[in-house]
Protein backbone atom coordinates (compact mmCIF):
# COMPACT_ATOMS: atom_id res chain seq x y z
CA UNK A 1 0.00 0.00 0.00
CA UNK A 2 1.41 3.38 -1.01
CA UNK A 3 1.08 5.86 1.82
CA UNK A 4 3.74 8.40 0.88
CA UNK A 5 6.83 9.50 2.74
CA UNK A 6 7.18 9.16 6.52
CA UNK A 7 6.60 12.39 8.42
CA UNK A 8 7.03 11.63 12.13
CA UNK A 9 6.85 8.88 14.74
CA UNK A 10 4.40 9.16 17.62
CA UNK A 11 3.44 7.01 20.59
CA UNK A 12 -0.24 6.35 21.25
CA UNK A 13 -1.57 5.04 24.54
CA UNK A 14 -2.71 1.39 24.34
CA UNK A 15 -6.34 0.81 23.44
CA UNK A 16 -8.41 -1.23 25.86
CA UNK A 17 -10.36 -3.79 23.88
CA UNK A 18 -13.81 -4.91 24.98
CA UNK A 19 -13.40 -8.01 27.10
CA UNK A 20 -15.51 -10.92 25.99
CA UNK A 21 -17.54 -12.53 28.74
CA UNK A 22 -18.84 -15.98 27.75
CA UNK A 23 -21.61 -15.76 30.34
CA UNK A 24 -23.26 -12.90 28.46
CA UNK A 25 -24.41 -12.39 24.92
CA UNK A 26 -21.77 -10.85 22.64
CA UNK A 27 -23.90 -7.75 22.30
CA UNK A 28 -25.33 -6.99 25.69
CA UNK A 29 -28.54 -5.08 26.00
CA UNK A 30 -28.78 -2.22 28.50
CA UNK A 31 -30.69 -3.20 31.59
CA UNK A 32 -34.11 -1.58 31.71
CA UNK A 33 -35.25 -0.68 35.24
CA UNK A 34 -38.43 -2.45 36.23
CA UNK A 35 -41.39 -0.12 36.26
CA UNK A 36 -44.07 -0.35 38.86
CA UNK A 37 -47.30 -1.96 37.66
CA UNK A 38 -49.92 0.43 36.40
CA UNK A 39 -52.90 0.73 38.78
CA UNK A 40 -56.04 -0.94 37.59
CA UNK A 41 -58.89 1.40 36.60
CA UNK A 42 -60.66 2.52 39.73
CA UNK A 43 -57.82 1.38 41.96
CA UNK A 44 -56.61 3.97 44.46
CA UNK A 45 -52.82 4.24 44.44
CA UNK A 46 -51.21 3.50 47.80
CA UNK A 47 -49.73 6.49 49.55
CA UNK A 48 -45.90 6.58 49.86
CA UNK B 1 8.21 2.87 26.06
CA UNK B 2 8.28 6.65 26.19
CA UNK B 3 5.37 8.73 27.41
CA UNK B 4 2.47 8.71 24.94
CA UNK B 5 1.91 11.66 22.61
CA UNK B 6 -1.79 10.76 22.26
CA UNK B 7 -4.18 9.12 24.70
CA UNK B 8 -6.75 8.06 22.08
CA UNK B 9 -6.17 5.59 19.29
CA UNK B 10 -5.48 6.94 15.80
CA UNK B 11 -8.26 5.98 13.38
CA UNK B 12 -7.31 4.98 9.87
CA UNK B 13 -8.86 3.03 6.99
CA UNK B 14 -7.78 -0.31 5.61
CA UNK B 15 -8.95 -3.42 3.79
CA UNK B 16 -9.27 -6.96 5.07
CA UNK B 17 -10.02 -10.27 3.46
CA UNK B 18 -13.23 -11.72 4.89
CA UNK B 19 -12.69 -15.46 5.13
CA UNK B 20 -14.91 -18.12 6.71
CA UNK B 21 -12.69 -17.97 9.80
CA UNK B 22 -12.79 -14.20 10.13
CA UNK B 23 -10.65 -11.27 9.04
CA UNK B 24 -7.23 -11.52 7.45
CA UNK B 25 -4.75 -8.97 6.16
CA UNK B 26 -4.40 -8.98 2.39
CA UNK B 27 -1.20 -10.98 2.87
CA UNK B 28 -3.19 -13.69 4.70
CA UNK B 29 -2.27 -12.93 8.32
CA UNK B 30 -5.27 -13.61 10.60
CA UNK B 31 -6.83 -10.97 12.85
CA UNK B 32 -8.40 -12.54 15.94
CA UNK B 33 -11.44 -11.21 17.83
CA UNK B 34 -10.73 -9.44 21.12
CA UNK B 35 -6.99 -9.54 20.49
CA UNK B 36 -4.87 -6.69 19.13
CA UNK B 37 -3.12 -7.36 15.85
CA UNK B 38 0.55 -6.77 16.60
CA UNK B 39 2.89 -6.06 13.71
CA UNK B 40 6.05 -8.02 13.08
CA UNK B 41 8.96 -7.17 10.79
CA UNK B 42 9.83 -9.44 7.88
CA UNK B 43 12.91 -7.38 7.02
CA UNK B 44 14.54 -8.95 10.08
CA UNK B 45 14.53 -12.33 8.36
CA UNK B 46 15.52 -11.14 4.89
CA UNK B 47 19.14 -11.67 3.92
CA UNK B 48 19.14 -8.77 1.52
CA UNK B 49 20.65 -5.34 1.45
CA UNK B 50 17.21 -3.93 2.17
CA UNK B 51 16.83 -6.31 5.11
CA UNK B 52 20.25 -5.41 6.48
CA UNK B 53 19.58 -1.71 6.18
CA UNK B 54 16.19 -2.02 7.74
CA UNK B 55 17.28 -4.35 10.54
CA UNK B 56 16.09 -3.23 13.93
CA UNK B 57 14.93 -4.75 17.17
CA UNK B 58 11.69 -6.71 17.21
CA UNK B 59 10.30 -4.49 19.94
CA UNK B 60 11.03 -1.39 17.85
CA UNK B 61 8.23 -1.83 15.32
CA UNK B 62 7.53 0.09 13.20
CA UNK B 63 10.67 2.01 12.30
CA UNK B 64 10.56 5.14 10.16
CA UNK B 65 13.24 3.73 7.82
CA UNK B 66 11.63 0.29 7.52
CA UNK B 67 8.41 -0.83 5.84
CA UNK B 68 7.00 -2.81 8.77
CA UNK B 69 3.82 -2.10 10.70
CA UNK B 70 0.07 -2.31 10.22
CA UNK B 71 -0.82 -0.13 7.25
CA UNK B 72 -3.79 2.19 7.14
CA UNK B 73 -4.72 5.23 5.09
CA UNK B 74 -5.81 8.60 6.45
CA UNK B 75 -8.92 8.70 4.31
CA UNK B 76 -11.32 6.42 2.52
CA UNK B 77 -10.65 8.23 -0.77
CA UNK B 78 -7.13 6.83 -0.96
CA UNK B 79 -8.48 3.27 -0.67
CA UNK B 80 -10.86 4.04 -3.54
CA UNK B 81 -8.31 5.74 -5.78
CA UNK B 82 -5.93 2.82 -5.45
CA UNK B 83 -8.80 0.31 -5.85
CA UNK B 84 -7.69 -1.37 -2.62
CA UNK B 85 -11.22 -1.32 -1.29
CA UNK B 86 -12.29 -3.77 -4.01
CA UNK B 87 -9.93 -6.42 -2.66
CA UNK B 88 -12.03 -7.22 0.38
CA UNK B 89 -14.09 -5.46 2.99
CA UNK B 90 -12.91 -2.09 4.14
CA UNK B 91 -13.38 -0.22 7.35
CA UNK B 92 -11.98 1.91 10.11
CA UNK B 93 -9.14 0.62 12.23
CA UNK B 94 -7.84 1.74 15.61
CA UNK B 95 -4.06 2.16 15.68
CA UNK B 96 -1.86 2.51 18.73
CA UNK B 97 1.56 1.86 20.23
CA UNK B 98 4.36 3.26 18.12
CA UNK B 99 2.85 4.81 14.99
CA UNK B 100 4.72 6.26 12.02
CA UNK B 101 2.70 8.95 10.29
CA UNK B 102 3.11 9.14 6.51
CA UNK B 103 1.81 11.70 4.05
CA UNK B 104 -1.23 9.56 3.19
CA UNK B 105 -1.44 7.04 5.98
CA UNK B 106 -0.03 5.33 9.01
CA UNK B 107 2.13 2.35 9.97
CA UNK B 108 1.30 1.14 13.45
CA UNK B 109 2.58 -1.32 16.01
CA UNK B 110 -0.90 -2.46 17.13
CA UNK B 111 -4.31 -2.37 15.51
CA UNK B 112 -7.91 -3.53 15.91
CA UNK B 113 -11.01 -3.11 13.70
CA UNK B 114 -13.27 -0.20 14.70
CA UNK B 115 -15.96 -0.34 12.01
CA UNK B 116 -16.53 -2.59 8.99
CA UNK B 117 -18.33 -1.67 5.76
CA UNK B 118 -19.73 -4.64 3.87
CA UNK B 119 -20.33 -4.34 0.14
CA UNK B 120 -23.86 -5.46 -0.73
CA UNK B 121 -22.61 -7.56 -3.60
CA UNK B 122 -20.09 -9.24 -1.28
CA UNK B 123 -22.72 -10.77 0.98
CA UNK B 124 -23.46 -14.49 0.61
CA UNK B 125 -26.65 -15.38 -1.25
CA UNK B 126 -28.52 -17.51 1.25
CA UNK B 127 -29.75 -16.38 4.66
CA UNK B 128 -27.98 -19.28 6.37
CA UNK B 129 -24.69 -18.37 4.72
CA UNK B 130 -25.12 -14.70 5.65
CA UNK B 131 -25.79 -15.69 9.26
CA UNK B 132 -22.79 -17.97 9.38
CA UNK B 133 -20.43 -15.41 7.84
CA UNK B 134 -21.73 -12.48 9.87
CA UNK B 135 -21.06 -14.33 13.09
CA UNK B 136 -17.38 -14.29 12.27
CA UNK B 137 -17.48 -10.49 11.96
CA UNK B 138 -19.74 -9.79 14.92
CA UNK B 139 -17.16 -11.53 17.13
CA UNK B 140 -14.87 -8.52 16.64
CA UNK B 141 -17.44 -6.24 18.29
CA UNK B 142 -16.81 -3.58 15.68
CA UNK B 143 -19.74 -1.67 14.19
CA UNK B 144 -20.80 -3.25 10.89
CA UNK B 145 -22.49 -1.28 8.10
CA UNK B 146 -23.68 -2.25 4.64
CA UNK B 147 -22.05 -0.02 2.01
CA UNK B 148 -23.48 1.00 -1.35
CA UNK B 149 -21.67 0.03 -4.59
CA UNK B 150 -19.39 3.07 -4.20
CA UNK B 151 -18.36 2.01 -0.73
CA UNK B 152 -20.38 4.74 0.98
CA UNK B 153 -22.44 4.27 4.10
CA UNK B 154 -25.02 6.58 5.56
CA UNK B 155 -23.53 8.56 8.41
CA UNK B 156 -26.58 7.81 10.50
CA UNK B 157 -27.15 4.36 9.07
CA UNK B 158 -28.10 1.44 11.22
CA UNK B 159 -25.50 -1.15 11.96
CA UNK B 160 -25.94 -4.79 11.04
CA UNK B 161 -26.15 -5.51 14.76
CA UNK B 162 -29.29 -3.31 14.94
CA UNK B 163 -30.98 -5.16 12.11
CA UNK B 164 -30.36 -8.84 12.68
CA UNK B 165 -32.13 -11.13 15.15
CA UNK B 166 -30.50 -11.24 18.58
CA UNK B 167 -29.89 -14.99 18.39
CA UNK B 168 -27.63 -14.51 15.37
CA UNK B 169 -25.03 -13.03 17.66
CA UNK B 170 -24.85 -16.01 20.00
Amino acid sequence: MQIGEPLRTIVVEPLELPVSDPRRDPISQPEVPKSEPEPEPGQVPASR
Amino acid sequence: MKAPDYVSAIVGYRVWRWEATGLQSLNGEPWFPNRPFVASCRALTLETVVGAEAAHKMNDIPQAKCTCGVYATKGLDHLRETQYWRQGIHGKVNLWGTVVEHELGWRAQCAYPKALFLPRDGLPFSLAAIQSRLKTLIAYRAEIFVADPNGNTSRYGRTIQDMIPQDWTT
